[in-house]
């Protein structure tokens, strides 16, 4: 069963960047897909345009429908930067956001408060201001707030950008533990590696490879989008990439 | 996991929190507490101290310092004092000479009276807002018909103001780090450049902020948990305090 199906979508922003130029993508129900490429590949309006947050020419199909309007219960979407996801003056009160959107009986809202802060083990911070949180427990926190909404899909914008070691582990295990498609955006390719099978690499606007991540990253061609060459050309360990 | 109350604590909102009064009551009374200052004559002095009474008592009743209190309230006497400074030297009447300078006796009780409304509503308003969450806040607001748009408005400033205020350090500190050290004039047009690209970053951020909310449903409206009830002794409570402010002032003959 296909989760997410795009044939031939371009965008082009306002300035005439052609941000995307013929995506064709399909993504199976429960598969955990990682969109890799370099700065100004396309990745993050890709995601927007799964989103529906930008419509771009070409036909983009979410959970088996044509995607009109944005729908938290199917498409969930993490920023980068999690103070644009935390909006709320408490973290209860943002996380509760979502499930009372969807017009949820107050005691289901609560009980998804609770169960989403739980999964990211945040129990008990209902009542806590997001700015008294750290950068970690911000992230966990951005992405509680879009898991309260119960998405078939959970999209995330480099999740593992500016985390430290510990946190990074642990929102490896919440996308790990995700129970249904995930998509990644991300440059960490080792802990993306830990929650993807398959990874799709993009370079101005188009897909240039896509498959299984392992194999891929095996391959030279791909590999140069990641890895640094020193002056004797021996590759340098990009980040935390190990491959 | 810690308990409610003490996280609570840890973040001072005060044991008040846990008392039963109604946040509707609590925003009610201190409303009509601050129209109780604000219409008082600045020469009747003992009713601004048995003010400050009610404010210590109310304090003390939400063990918090005075000092928090009052201290956080000193912020609104520069402002004041900016409004009313210049009262003295142009109010007409008796005058006295202070200094060499020839100073209106009710110009000099229009500053008094300046300074001591304008730090007792402040430090009532800074009571209200320490034994109270701010999502209670609002949520009182909306009890009490305050247009959701305005409530919005004051939800998203209160949460964004501290992200604006980091932003504002880091721009800053990226401008010394570069040498920045203004001394004349002409160099403080770094300043407005700063303010532009805060400006910028702002409206950014705001854009990042509206996509946020349209994917988790947001419908120009945000959505809240209705208020409980609104019970009749909380009622009550409003009706005694006021009951309780007209009787002393009609005592101390403040009423006119």
């Amino acid at each position: 069963m296909t989760s997410v199906d795009v044939k031939d979508l371009r965008y082009q922003y306002h300035d005439g960047l052609e941000a995307l130029r013929g995506i064709n993508l399909s993504i199976e129900k429960d598969e955990r897909v990682c969109i890799a490429g370099p700065n100004g590949a396309g990745k993050s309006t890709l995601l927007h345009c799964l989103a529906g947050l930008l419509k771009g020419n070409g036909q983009v199909s979410v959970a088996n429908a044509e995607l009109k309007n944005l729908d938290s219960s199917i498409f969930g979407l993490v920023f980068q930067n999690p103070d644009d996801q935390l909006f709320c003056p408490t973290l209860g009160d943002d996380i509760a956001f979502g499930p009372r959107n969807q017009k949820l009986a107050k005691d289901v809202v609560a009980e998804r408060v609770r169960e989403s802060l739980a999964l990211v083990g945040l129990e008990g911070f209902e009542y806590r201001h997001p700015h008294h949180l750290s950068i970690g427990e911000k992230k966990r926190a951005a992405i509680a707030a879009v898991m309260a909404c119960k998405p078939k899909i959970l999209a995330l914008d480099e999740p593992w950008a500016n985390l430290d070691a510990r946190a990074s582990r642990s929102v490896t295990d919440i996308l790990k533990n995700f129970d249904g498609t995930v998509i990644v955006i991300s440059q960490d390719l080792y802990y993306a590696a830990a929650v993807c099978k398959r990874m799709v690499v993009m370079d101005g606007g188009m897909v240039i490879a896509d498959g299984d991540m392992k194999k891929l990253l095996a391959q030279e061609k791909v590999l140069e989008y990641f890895v640094a060459v020193d002056d004797d050309g021996c590759p340098l360990c990009h980040s935390r990439t190990r491959i | 996991m810690r308990s409610q109350r003490k996280i609570r604590h840890e973040y001072s909102v005060s044991a008040l929190a846990d008392l039963s009064l109604d946040v509707r009551s609590r925003i009610l009374i201190t409303l009509l507490f601050i129209i109780s200052i604000v219409t008082t004559a600045p020469y009747q002095l003992l009713m601004f101290l048995i003010y400050a009474g009610l404010i210590s008592w109310g304090a003390a009743l939400a063990r918090i310092s005075l000092v928090t209190v009052f201290g956080r309230a000193l912020i609104v006497l520069p402002f004041s004092l900016v409004v009313a400074l210049g009262v003295p030297f142009f109010t007409g009447g008796e005058t006295v000479v202070f200094f060499g300078l020839e100073l209106s006796i009710a110009g000099l009780w229009t500053l008094a009276g300046v300074v001591m409304k304008s730090f007792l509503s402040a430090s009532t308003l800074v009571l209200l807002i320490t034994v109270t969450p701010i999502n209670l806040l609002m949520q009182g607001l909306r009890g009490l018909g305050v247009p959701v748009l305005l409530i919005d408005l004051l939800n998203l400033t209160y949460r964004y103001l501290f992200v604006m205020l980091e932003e504002a350090m880091t721009l800053r500190q990226a401008a010394i780090a570069r040498g920045y050290r203004p001394k004349w004039l002409p160099q403080a047009v770094i300043v407005g450049r700063l303010a532009g690209t805060l400006f910028l970053r702002s409206f950014y951020r705001a854009e990042n902020i509206y996509a946020a909310m349209r994917l988790r449903g947001y419908k120009q409206v945000m959505p809240s948990d209705a208020l409980p009830k609104y019970e009749w002794t909380s009622i009550m409570m409003v009706v005694l305090f006021v009951f309780m402010l007209i009787s002393i002032r009609l005592y101390l003959g403040c009423l006119k």
